[in-house]
Order: structure tokens, then C-alpha cells, then sequence
């Protein structure tokens, strides 16, 4: 073995591997968004997927299996996308909910003309719901538009003040306008308009514990720290003129 | 500096700012669009149950008549129902119809921090407060 001082330079190796700086590797087309984890897009984002197939397996996926949708949503800035799918769901949810309460309205003045019962003092009562269907059908996309901006602002506020707001605001726009999902519960006659809301409210939990990578215990009090105390509020309300109509009813002569 | 010490940064605007630039307008627009109709869809809203039980206003209270009073053209009114309200509304509808040019000229962004500093959150609590503070005293 050569004997050389460790500070000798070192000769240069004949049978050594040459060395060079590998070219620069072309610039790769755009390919399509992935999700949070680096999984295909959810389907409506998915440029392969076509309307309306895109939007029933978007609806199917928030339904079955509610945090890999939002791991597979992107966090792009395109916030248009995931508006416009809120802006088609809520739209429907409406109409729904407008044509029960229409229905409803209808064979609530029929089951009172039948009983004789004079709903004609109140006749707006009863005809006002069906007058303002066919506006709220009109009005419904502005309100949609309008209402998950504000929601969306509100909640990041809150979720601001909580310090789980690491995703930025582009990441729980684009979470509550997948959780407008939800108000295609208002399909469902009667309960359909709480469970939509409770729906919503999980599905808005659990997307932004996913894009700002928090607790759901963090976002839950993001969420529901505007709303608890209210929904409180309003329990004790409808509670008070429960108990109130009740004695109303039983004991009349309470009322001056 | 002072802006950083509140979590606050300012940002160029990028080519992928655009969306939200529009979602932003359409937002203002859709309120607006909905500014003729509000009156009677105001009828529809329940009164506060707070403001029922506790005869003290929420920090709510007040925001639907200032966004009527602000559609009649009476800031003043708007302002004096809930100023927080009131300056929400003004500086949202200014920032949906200016964001899409803004963002097109490339101007400069606010930028967030991801957790907010002490200071700025308790700034905002302390904003909030006081805004219902003067609701009370106002007797809204």
C-alpha cells in the first residue's frame, strides 16, 4: 500500500467512474392536480371525469367516506371549481327544500279548509311559501354564492383565533364548498333540513382537520364556537315557546 | 416591520390568484344581486332568541338592519345598527369589485401568517367586544 501524507492531493483514479452534472431535465408538462397526500384528484376536479358522472361520484365519496375526499382534494388556488359544485348542490338543496314546503303548504291549507277551520285571516300565512318558491328557485345561487363566501370568512376567522389556520383561506373555502354537499339532505322531507346542517357541519370538521392538518377537536371549536352558543339559545327559545303554547293551550286563562 | 410583528405580510399577486379574485366578485355581486330582495327576505328572520330571553342584544344583533340601511344608502344607519357589521359589508363589496383588476395588475396581496401572533388574535377578540359593547350601550 502507498504511503502518502494525509494532507498529498489525491492522484487522479484511471478506473474511476467519470463525473459530470447530469442535464437539466426538461421542464414536465402540468399534469392534473393531486390531493393532500399525493392521491388522484376527488372526482370533481378530475379533468378525466366528465359532468354530470363527476359530480354524482364527488357526492358519493363526501357521503361514504368523507376525509380521503378531502385528502384527495387539491390545495390549488382554483377555488372555481369546488364553488361551482357548492353552487349546483346548493341550488338543488333549495329547490327541495322549496317543493316540500310547498307541498306541505298545500295540504296544510287543504287538511284546514277541511276541518273548517278558518285559515282565511292568515291566508299569507299559508300562500306565502308558495309565492316565494318559484323566487327562491331565482335567488337560491346568489344566496348559495353569497353564503359559503361569508361562511367561509367567518369560520377562518375563528379558526384564526384558534392558530389552525395553517392551510390558509383558500383551503377552507374550498372545504365548506364541498360540505354544500350536504344540503341535498334538504331533499329529504321533514328532517332533512337539521340533518343537512348536522351533515354539514361533519363534513366541514373533518375537510379542514384534513387541509390544515389539525385536530377535528380544534376545528370542531372552530366551527361550532359561532354557532354553539346561539343554537343554545335558540334551543331554549323554541323550548320556552314550546312550554309557552303548551300552557297557552291548557290553561287559557293564564293569557291577560 | 410593524405589519410582520401582526402577522400580517404583503405578497405580489400571482396568475393563480385570479380564481379567488372572481369568487371573491361574485361573492359581492351575489349580495348585490340580492340587495333588492333583501327587505322582504328580512321578514323571514327570526328575531334574536338572545336578545328575546336576555333583553341584552348578541353580537349579532343589528347586522340585518345595516345591511338594509346600507342598501337604502344610509351608511350612517348602517354603521350606527353594527359598526363591525357595517365595515365588513363596505370593505368586502370594495374588495369583490376591485380583487379581479387588482389581481390582474399584480398588485400587492395581503398574505396571512399561518398562526397568528398573540397580539393580533387578542387585537380581534378585543374588536369584537367592543363592538358588542356598543351594542349594548346603543341598546340595538
Amino acid at each position: 500500500m502507498e504511503d502518502r501524507p494525509p494532507d498529498a492531493p489525491v492522484p487522479p483514479q484511471p478506473y474511476a467512474a467519470p463525473t459530470y452534472a447530469a442535464p437539466p431535465s426538461p421542464p414536465s408538462p402540468p399534469g392534473p392536480p393531486t390531493g393532500v397526500a399525493g392521491l388522484p384528484p376527488i372526482p370533481w376536479e378530475d379533468p378525466a371525469q366528465a359532468f354530470p358522472g363527476n359530480l354524482f361520484a364527488t357526492i358519493g365519496l363526501l357521503y361514504s367516506k368523507a376525509r380521503p375526499a378531502y385528502e384527495r382534494m387539491p390545495l390549488t388556488n382554483d377555488v372555481l371549481k369546488p364553488y361551482l359544485f357548492a353552487l349546483v348542490v346548493g341550488w338543488i338543496g333549495i329547490a327541495g327544500s322549496v317543493l316540500w314546503q310547498t307541498v306541505f303548504t298545500n295540504v296544510m291549507a287543504s287538511i284546514l279548509s277541511m276541518a273548517g277551520a278558518n285559515a282565511g285571516n292568515d291566508s299569507s300565512r299559508f300562500f306565502m311559501p308558495m309565492l316565494m318558491g318559484p323566487l327562491a328557485l331565482v335567488w337560491a345561487p346568489f344566496a348559495v354564492a353569497a353564503g359559503v363566501l361569508i361562511g367561509g370568512l367567518i369560520v377562518h376567522l375563528f379558526l384564526l383565533l384558534l392558530g389552525a389556520a395553517k392551510g390558509g383561506f383558500v383551503a377552507t373555502l374550498r372545504v365548506l364548498c364541498y360540505a354544500q354537499a350536504a344540503s341535498l339532505l334538504q331533499l329529504v322531507p321533514f328532517c332533512g333540513g337539521l340533518a343537512g346542517t348536522i351533515v354539514s357541519l361533519m363534513f366541514a370538521i373533518v375537510g379542514l382537520s384534513v387541509v390544515h392538518r389539525v385536530s377535528t377537536g380544534r376545528t370542531a371549536a372552530a366551527v361550532l364556537l359561532p354557532g354553539v352558543l346561539c343554537c343554545a339559545l335558540v334551543g331554549v327559545w323554541v323550548a320556552l315557546l314550546g312550554g309557552a303554547a303548551f300552557l297557552s293551550h291548557y290553561h287559557p286563562n293564564l293569557h291577560p | 416591520v410593524i405589519a410582520a410583528a401582526w402577522g400580517v405580510s404583503a405578497r405580489r399577486a400571482r396568475a393563480d390568484d385570479r380564481a379567488l379574485a372572481w369568487v371573491l366578485a361574485m361573492g359581492a355581486g351575489s349580495v348585490v344581486a340580492l340587495a333588492p330582495v333583501l327587505p322582504a327576505l328580512a321578514r323571514f328572520v327570526p328575531a334574536c332568541p338572545f336578545h328575546a330571553l336576555t333583553g341584552v342584544p348578541c353580537p349579532g344583533c343589528g347586522v340585518t338592519r345595516a345591511a338594509l340601511a346600507f342598501f337604502r344608502g344610509d351608511l350612517a344607519a348602517a354603521f350606527g345598527w353594527n359598526p363591525l357589521a357595517a365595515a365588513a359589508l363596505v370593505a368586502g363589496l370594495a374588495a369583490g369589485a376591485l380583487a379581479p383588476v387588482w389581481v390582474a395588475l399584480g398588485g400587492p396581496l395581503p398574505a396571512l401568517a399561518p398562526v397568528l401572533p398573540v397580539r393580533t388574535r387578542v387585537a380581534i377578540v378585543a374588536a369584537l367586544l367592543l363592538n358588542w359593547a356598543y351594542l349594548v350601550w346603543r341598546g340595538v
